[in-house]
């Protein structure tokens, strides 16, 4: 109190009658033309409380930390194959030649300062976004966040999820090492392998038949610019539909589908929240500076007859590496035409997961038949089929992601590789309907005990 | 005032009552008055253990032996120590016998820690000799025993090489990595770089002879230069985690993630009976 | 409680019956964030290594952090509110006006049917024509996929241009070579190998491709394209790094497990009169993975 009289007097010593935030609120009234009734009803914006609804934060900021970082990697990078000879810093390195892509990140990595904490940094934020994503996806799934009016912003998260993992693929490829450039070349084949229009669309894809001295500087402005400026358009939607539906919560004293209860958006909220950005941006920050990532001297540049073993993709596209790793040969002859095996696994399965991912808001409604509106969540408990399905779908994935490494852990763990994949490709089909299966049953025991006792 | 008690202990207000200017909702007290410290105090732990096991320079110990050793040391000329000591398996001129020939072994920084720690199948000579000896041997075979044409090696050319050749079993960190019909090409990195040489040379169990078909002399001896940068290779960005590639970074970067849901669950944390 | 100009009331110092919580927390975060921001600083200026930065910069945000979600989860009080949720139907007749309205505009439009074709047409034709402008982005593949560098007679070379003679490679080794001047050409990439006791199967109609035991395949795997680099000499398999595709060198490079499907093409050779190998011809197959025109 103390502290107000004496802030009142000397205000009034100084001549100046209202608080610098009482200013603020004229100005706006006087220049924008209103809005202060908004404005003041949305500083009173409820969130309800659970550390589940920090995870689409997490995500949140690492896009912002992913921008901020790669704002200064942009202002380094060559995006050029111009064939080059090293002569910087790096010793194993001086006299070999590469393109001018690979040296700019080598002179970023060892010659800019905090040149190497940032790439570390910009590297670990783009693991840990998808992962957020991910998780965030799980949360939504598991509680029934998906459901009107929030069918829409459901498919718009998804498209996140999927711009984001093909941004994330193309950044990693952008330093032409050889790690990413084979992967490209995969990515490359994949492509071709397409019926009919395969060939022509990998050609225009990478500006002609791999490896092409313009894919680098071709995937820069999409990497930097069109999918970031895609991904910023939809968060904005994504977030703006939060807003004006307000944002889900758990069943509880006081809640129900027309009221919402929590923590006003301002002070409480907005503090936690801008602390949450410092605490996400403070463990991505130590990361990159304590743990070494994407090592990209010792792959060395990229060069189409070099190859290296323990090749994977980032983990986020594991399951993808994965699946090709897994399914056999089975080439298809059509007359005079070829379809060749990796078409299913690499085109066709990631259309056959992300279809029904896509319709699960409406598959949902129609299988409960219930396409009412939801603002309160329900528990995993509440819903042992969905929980079911989710986590079988959960173990088809872990099954590919773990097959995508299979020859790591092969050699980590001295286990033998054909053994293992054989392994993989049994639980491929046992392993989901299992887990799916004992899911169910206690998930509906759960269920079935709450009815019964009321919690 | 317009509020209402419902539930167990907690108050709430309607909006409208925000408009009128009322009291906005003061709640109920804390159990304690005291603020938990647990997460916190155990994520500073955490973070603390981060920052100091990785080590503010990141740099790890060269492996080889010093160079500073003291001028009497040894009145052993290092030819006799070689005489005595390396010719019964390598050949009084480092042709070979029993050992691989010594063409390749231009560079002192090779020739030491091969001697001092020994390989796969030679024995160590840390424990007979003395520093001052093995580095004295060392530069002896380099100068005296190997082909003049290995000392023109360099180690980007053998970089170049390894990239092209070896990197497709042993990986372009020299981790090793799974090969087909159950086998594994090993982790080269454990051992010192000439074992390489010696590989090169004699071939191994799958590892087919590279020294005379694929590569003369002076490109082994490249190679060998930069497995010995890959023995200990520089991790300017911190810990090498294994330099097994993006398999375990995904894993610890599932780590980050583990941390930041704590802090999120410590961020929400209440202390009253809020729902969850 | 004070009631400032204004008239809206504003006390929240006090975040709970029995006295705020301490702010000892949080001020020690505050005081990390200023020792880590200045030690960055220090870092930075004395070029210190990468974890001195990232360490020193995390610390001042995990300060920072640390500050400001204490401040906002303690400190900042208890405070519960409720309020509606956005309810559907809401506002019908809003909805019916605006949907009136809506289409009030419109028939300026939909009344003139013919007209209406015309426009949907017309744009529809004009946006599809647009598409045309993706061709612009590369070739079209045509011959390029069939055809590689190596003509006939062309020398073996290695990789730093060593033209290639029968007594470079002895038999059990492996050597990358491409073709003489064109040590750049990714799809002409090729291994050879010398097999010298006779084990080398004969497969049909390449019986003169692999003189005096000389045999050369295509490095380019034949699954999804990646550089078959692994030789096991054991059992003279050559293997792919990156999906475990293990071909058969002595059976006209066949796979024999994985997910490759075709064999490595064979690269038909020959030894001139000089001893240098060269090639009889081009690949007789496409390189690489398969497509739709490989047939």
């Amino acid at each position: 109190m103390s502290d107000r009289r004496l802030m009142r007097s000397l205000r009034t010593a100084f001549g100046v009658r209202r608080s610098p935030l009482r200013r603020a609120a004229g100005w706006l009234d006087e220049n924008l033309g209103g809005g202060s009734r908004l404005l003041r009803e949305e500083l009173r914006h409820v969130f309800p409380d659970s550390w589940a609804f920090f995870l689409g934060e997490i995500a949140l900021y690492c896009f912002i930390l992913l921008v901020v970082t790669g704002i200064f990697l942009g202002l380094f990078f060559h995006a050029s194959q111009a064939p080059v000879v090293y002569h910087g810093s790096y010793q194993p390195l001086v006299g070999v030649p590469m393109s001018d892509a690979y040296s700019s990140v080598l002179d970023l990595s060892f010659n800019v300062r905090a040149g190497l904490l940032v790439r570390q940094v910009h590297h670990w934020a783009a693991l840990v976004f998808v992962a957020a994503l991910m998780i965030h996806l799980l949360r939504m799934f598991f509680t029934g966040a998906y459901r009107r009016p929030r069918r829409i912003n459901w498919v718009i998260g998804l498209s996140l999820l999927m711009l984001v993992g093909f941004n994330g693929l193309l950044g990693y490829s952008l330093p032409d090492d050889l790690l990413s450039g084979a992967g490209l070349r995969i990515a490359y084949s994949i492509t071709e392998s397409i019926p009919f229009l395969g060939p022509t669309l990998a050609s225009l894809m990478f500006g002609g038949q791999f490896p092409t001295s313009g894919i680098i500087a071709r995937i820069y402005p999409v990497h930097i610019f069109l999918l970031p400026a895609g991904i910023a358009g939809l968060l904005g939607l994504h977030m703006g539909m939060l807003w004006l539906q307000r944002h889900t919560e758990f069943p509880g004293p006081g809640r129900d589908d027309g009221t919402i209860v929590g923590t006003p958006m301002v002070p409480a909220y907005a503090l936690r929240t801008s602390g949450y950005l410092m605490l996400v941006a403070g463990v991505l920050t130590a990361f990159g500076g304590l743990l070494q990532i994407n090592p990209v001297w010792l792959y060395g540049p990229y060069t189409p007859w070099d190859a290296t073993t323990s090749a994977q993709p980032d983990w986020y596209m594991g399951w993808l590496e994965g699946a090709v790793r897994m399914f056999p040969g089975w080439d298809i002859q059509i007359g005079g035409f070829l379809l060749p095996a990796v078409f299913w696994p690499a085109v066709i399965l990631p259309g056959l997961i992300f279809t029904p991912l896509f319709l699960w808001p409406w598959l949902d409604g129609m299988a409960l038949r219930d396409g009412g509106f939801h603002n309160v969540l329900t528990v995993p408990s509440e819903r042992p089929g969905r929980t079911a399905i989710g986590a079988g779908f959960v173990t088809f994935l872990t099954v590919l992601l773990v097959a995508g490494g299979d020859d790591v852990l092969a050699s980590a763990f001295g286990l033998s590789l054909p053994v293992l994949l054989r392994t993989l490709q049994v639980l491929f089909f046992v392993a989901p309907p299992i887990v799916a299966l004992l899911t169910y049953v206690v998930f509906r025991r759960r269920a079935q005990r709450w009815l019964a006792t009321g919690r | 005032m317009a509020a209402r008690r419902e539930g167990p202990g907690v108050l709430q207000m309607s909006r409208s009552a925000v408009h009128n200017g009322e009291r906005r909702g003061r709640c109920f007290c804390r159990a304690s008055g005291r603020p938990r410290l647990g997460p916190l105090a155990q994520l500073c732990v955490v973070l603390v253990v981060l920052f100091v096991a990785a080590g503010p320079a990141g740099a790890s110990p060269q492996a080889s032996p010093s160079a500073a050793l003291e001028a009497s040391a040894s009145a052993i000329p290092a030819a006799e120590v070689f005489a005595e000591n390396c010719s019964g398996c390598h050949g009084t001129k480092g042709e070979g016998g029993f050992g691989p020939p010594l063409a390749a072994a231009g560079f002192a920084s090779l020739v030491a820690p091969m001697v001092e720690k020994g390989g796969i199948q030679m024995p160590s000579f840390g424990g007979q000799l003395s520093n001052a000896q093995i580095q004295g041997v060392a530069e002896y075979v380099a100068a005296h025993i190997a082909d003049p044409a290995s000392h023109e090696a360099a180690v980007a050319d053998g970089g170049e090489i390894y990239r092209l050749y070896c990197a497709g079993c042993h990986s372009t960190t020299g981790r090793g990595g799974a090969l087909t019909r159950g086998r594994n090409a090993p982790d080269i990195a454990q051992y010192p770089a000439a074992e390489a040489l010696a590989a090169m040379m004699l071939g191994r169990t799958n590892m087919p002879m590279f020294a005379g078909n694929t590569l003369d002399v002076r490109q082994q001896t490249a190679v060998g230069l930069y497995v010995g940068v890959l023995v200990d290779p520089p991790s300017p960005g911190g810990r090498g985690l294994g330099y097994l590639g993006p398999v375990t970074e995904g894993a610890v970067s599932a780590i980050a993630l583990l941390i930041l849901i704590f802090l999120a669950v410590w961020l929400a944390w209440k202390s009253r009976t809020a729902a969850p | 409680m004070e009631v400032e100009d204004g008239g809206a009331v504003s006390d929240r110092e006090t975040g709970t019956h029995g006295g705020s919580p301490p702010g000892w927390p949080a001020a020690i975060g505050l005081l990390v964030t200023v020792v880590g921001a200045v030690g960055f600083v220090v870092a930075f200026v004395t070029n210190a290594s990468t974890a001195w930065l990232g360490g020193s910069l995390a610390a001042a945000l995990l300060g920072l952090g640390v500050a400001l979600a204490y401040w906002g989860r303690d400190l900042a009080g208890d405070e519960v509110i409720s309020g509606p949720y956005p309810a559907p139907h809401d506002d019908v007749p809003g909805a019916a006006a605006l949907g009136g309205d809506l289409e009030q505009s419109a028939h300026v439009i939909t009344r003139r049917r013919l007209l209406s074709r015309f426009l949907i047409a017309g744009v529809g034709v004009f946006a599809l024509s647009q598409v045309v402008i993706l061709g612009a982005l590369g070739p079209r593949p045509g011959r390029s996929l069939f055809v590689t560098a190596w003509r006939p007679r062309s020398r073996l070379v290695t990789y730093d241009g060593q033209p290639v003679t029968r007594d470079v490679l002895a038999a059990g080794g492996i050597l990358v070579a491409f073709p003489e001047g064109h040590t750049d050409a990714a799809d002409s990439q090729i291994a050879l190998f010398h097999f010298i006791g006779g084990e080398l199967k004969p497969q049909p109609g390449r019986e003169t491709w692999s003189p005096e035991g000389f045999v050369a395949y295509s490095r380019i795997c034949t699954h999804v394209g990646c550089t078959v680099a692994q030789y096991m000499d054991e059992v003279q398999m050559l293997a792919c790094p990156c999906h475990q595709s293990t071909f058969d060198l002595l059976d006209g490079a066949r796979p024999v497990t994985g997910p490759a499907r075709r064999p490595l093409p064979q690269l038909p050779l020959a030894i001139d009169p000089q001893g240098y190998l060269v090639a009889q011809s081009d690949f007789t197959e496409p390189v690489g993975p398969g497509f739709w025109d490989a047939g």
